[in-house]
């Protein structure tokens, strides 16, 4: 059976334009390739 | 492919040209990721937007600057309502590659066409507003508004789910299917619409099974055909009557109904109308009436006020007369100038004579009524020598010149009794009745215990 609060408590707000600076300013997370360049480096700097 | 420390052109060898760098693990790494790019780009042709989500974002998490993923990422925003989700990623794209990218083409597609994205931005801000609703409570006005939202942006999946659960809560089952049918239309695999449908189905199928497993004996639908008749029953024939729906019919029924609509108006919306309309002139009309009774009431008063002063000008005209021409003062005035003149002249009897007439208290001048009573003085003289004159004609038997003495006499000096009695015995010699009778009254009015009375009583009484 579908339990109402606990499926409106998954719902989120969707995004708003005013929003939109915050969200891709916060998208800088490094990515797989970043972790590998540094894992490369400092192998070369030892 | 480019390297990742210099930017060159990578070629099939493990190491950079350019630079030197091992690029082996890089160039697997970004294998991965275009191998995630291709599986969420062929659940997106098969309309699986949440899976093909799933496989994207795995791809730009291996490679952010898979521009390819992220551009479609934003596609399926787009597609699913989301669209600062869209713009957020095709900005981002942008950044990361300028020239040669369709992120720039998707951003000013969506610039151009400003008034539909101010409805989906509308949209956004109501489904925010709804969802505030529903965990706040306020079911019903959650509904209203996601209602709307739906209507205008009917690709928003978010909306359509959180409106089918709401129907759920509501057990209008019908609403909920047909908004998680929508989102399946546009996003196939979508798991929310698909277990919330499962959960329909499962409701759906217990209530079905209460009914068909119950232990009770199902109701029989009587065929009421079926049951024979009885003597109270009353048989009504199945009609073949059928209301016509044709055109013409429905022109008919339309004139007819305005016809009917004019009619209400004119019976019962004018007559009112009208009455009002009478109302308001009865009362313009008595307003009128009283202005132009209380316009005569001052009309009357003022030919009333116009009469009074008329007469009180014509009064006041002979009044003026009286004084100033020759029957007023001047008449006075002329009969005293004209007894001081005959006085002057020594005539005393012409004197006392003018006089006579004379009212002393209407003489306009103290000087005047001066005059008046040193002329007077002789008066009583004058009254003497009169009768003196009287009784030497009476006894020459000259009886009219005796009487005119005798009354010049009498009306010089009222207190003479005897000129009033021989004035009436010449007057009866001269058988004038009705003088004689006068003079005989004076001394019956004037004198009535004189010895002349009983003579004047008997005389009148014969006469």
């Amino acid at each position: 059976m579908i339990n109402f609060d606990d499926e409106i408590k998954k719902f989120q707000p969707s995004l708003e334009v005013e929003e939109a600076e915050d969200a891709i300013y916060n998208n800088d997370f490094p990515d797989v390739t970043d972790i590998i360049n540094k894992i490369i480096n400092k192998l070369s700097d030892k | 492919m480019k390297c990742y420390k210099c930017g060159s052109q990578l070629t099939d060898e493990n190491m950079c040209l350019k630079c030197g760098a091992d690029v082996t693990l890089y160039k697997t790494v970004v294998k991965a990721s275009n191998a995630y790019y291709n599986l969420g780009l062929a659940k997106a042709q098969l309309r699986d937007l949440s899976g093909a989500i799933e496989s994207l974002r795995t791809s730009l998490t291996i490679n952010k600057n898979n521009i390819k993923a992220r551009n479609l990422l934003g596609l399926i925003y787009c597609e699913m309502g989301d669209i600062v989700e869209a713009l957020s990623e095709w900005v981002l794209s942008k950044n990361f590659k300028q020239e040669k990218n369709m992120a720039s083409s998707y951003i000013t597609n969506i610039q151009s066409n400003q008034g539909k994205f101010e409805s989906v931005i509308q949209t956004i801000k109501k489904y925010n507003q709804s969802l505030k609703y529903a965990k706040g409570g306020n079911y019903d006005m959650a509904v209203i508004q996601l209602k709307k939202v739906v209507a205008l942006n009917p690709k928003f999946i978010k909306a359509q789910q959180l409106l089918a659960l709401l129907h759920i809560k509501e057990k209008e089952y019908s609403k909920a299917k047909k908004c998680l049918n929508n989102i399946l239309k546009i996003d196939k695999n979508n798991t929310v619409a698909q277990r919330y449908l499962r959960e329909i189905g499962l409701i759906e199928d217990i209530s079905t099974k209460d009914v068909s497993e119950s232990f009770l004996p199902r109701r029989k639908v009587k065929d009421l055909n079926s049951i024979p008749l009885r003597g109270n029953d009353v048989y009504l024939p199945p009609t073949t009557y059928k209301e016509p729906s044709n055109g013409a019919i429905t022109v008919i029924n339309i004139l007819v109904g305005v016809l009917v609509g004019a009619a209400l108006v004119w019976f019962l919306i004018m007559p009112s109308r009208y009455k009002g309309l009478t109302n308001d002139y009865n009362k313009s009309i008595v307003e009128y009436s009283e202005k132009l009774s209380s316009g005569n009431v001052e009309l009357n008063t003022i030919t009333k006020q116009l009469q009074d002063v008329q007469a009180e000008r014509d009064s006041l005209t002979k009044k003026v007369q009286d004084i100033s021409g020759t029957d007023g003062n001047n008449k006075l005035l002329i009969a005293l100038i004209d007894s001081a003149n005959a006085y002057i002249a020594n005539d005393k009897i012409k004197a006392a004579e003018s006089l006579v007439n004379i009212d002393v208290s209407t003489l306009p001048s103290e000087n005047a009524k001066a005059l008046y009573n040193t002329i007077a003085l002789a008066m009583p003289t004058v009254a003497n020598d009169l009768y003196t004159l009287g009784t030497t004609s009476y006894y020459k038997n000259n009886f009219t010149e005796a009487a005119d003495y005798f009354a010049r006499s009498y009306k010089l000096d009222s207190t003479k009794v005897d000129a009033a009695y021989y004035g009436a015995k010449s007057y009866e010699k001269l058988e004038q009745v009705d003088n004689a009778k006068k003079y005989y009254q004076y001394i019956l009015t004037n004198f009535p215990t004189h010895r002349y009375a009983a003579e004047a009583t008997t005389y009148i009484s014969k006469h």
